[in-house]
């Protein structure tokens, strides 16, 4: 994902993945239904509020793009 | 042991799934937001909540992270030396525990709450990257290294006055509060003012928003 302030690292995804164990989520969880459209437990991967609101607006953009 | 709304305080569902997970990963928490919109008073509730003793650091321009560890009181010791006082003799009678030492000696797990953190200078976060992290430092004057016996649950406030290094925000879990919508300032509202008239706030909250 290109623009983002702060990429996120692999530990980072390390610590998503272990949240989404933690909370024992099965993938039709993952994928994103209706009206979110930031991944479940964003704040270990997105840590500024631009790339959060970045994201917002790519992810809106692709939605109505389709 | 989860976090969720209190009587006096209302957590949106984003807020709460933040909460728990920054305490499940036992990563620091980072709140940021417009001021006024409750970060502060989040720790508050979150020790509340938790059922643990609170300990607030308060950050300044002025300080630095080694504050929060300890001081070394050089000036006592020498005074006291001069007067001949026995005290002098024991170096540790001049080591001020700082807000870190204390949430890592409490003998019960405790919410450690580091407040406005980007108001002082920007190495400050970088210094406490391995405090937080290993939950451990170094006193050079005695010798000893202090542990903490329980992981502190740390919440971390910030006003978004400077960045943050990378290195710090990887180690966080992030949110930020955003400006309540109004389903949600209609429940705060409720909290504070519990007569209001119905008529009233729809009336209120309709100009204002």
């Amino acid at each position: 994902m290109p623009g983002l302030k702060k990429k996120p690292s692999t530990s980072e995804v390390l610590d998503w993945l272990k949240l989404i164990l933690a909370e024992d989520l099965s993938p039709e969880d993952l994928r994103r239904e209706g009206k979110a459209v930031l991944p479940r437990l964003h704040g270990a991967l997105l840590k500024t509020e631009q790339d959060v609101h970045l994201f917002e607006r790519l992810a809106f953009m692709a939605r109505s793009g389709r | 042991m989860t976090f969720t709304s209190t009587g006096s305080y209302v957590a949106t569902e984003d807020l709460t799934v933040a909460v728990n997970a920054a305490v499940a990963l036992e990563r620091p928490l980072l709140v940021k937001g417009e001021p006024g919109t409750g970060k502060t008073e989040l720790a508050r509730q979150v020790a509340a909540s938790l059922g643990m003793p609170l300990i607030e650091w308060h950050v300044k321009s002025t300080t630095k992270a080694q504050q929060g560890l300890y001081e070394y009181d050089a000036v006592s010791r020498l005074r006291d030396s001069q007067l001949g006082d026995a005290r002098v003799n024991d170096v540790k009678n001049y080591i001020r525990k700082g807000k870190l030492w204390q949430a890592f000696e409490a003998p019960e797990r405790v919410v450690l709450l580091i407040d406005e953190v980007d108001k002082a200078d920007i190495e400050f976060p970088n210094d406490l990257l391995q405090e937080l992290d290993r939950m451990e430092f170094h006193v050079y004057e005695t010798g000893e290294t202090i542990r903490a016996r329980h992981r502190p649950v740390v919440i971390i406030t910030s006003n978004n006055e400077k960045e943050l290094p990378d290195a710090f925000l990887r180690r966080c879990f992030f949110h930020y509060i955003r400006f309540p919508d109004v389903e949600t300032m209609k429940r705060i509202v409720a909290v504070h003012f519990p007569d209001i008239r119905e008529a009233l706030l729809t009336t209120a909250l309709t100009q204002f928003y």
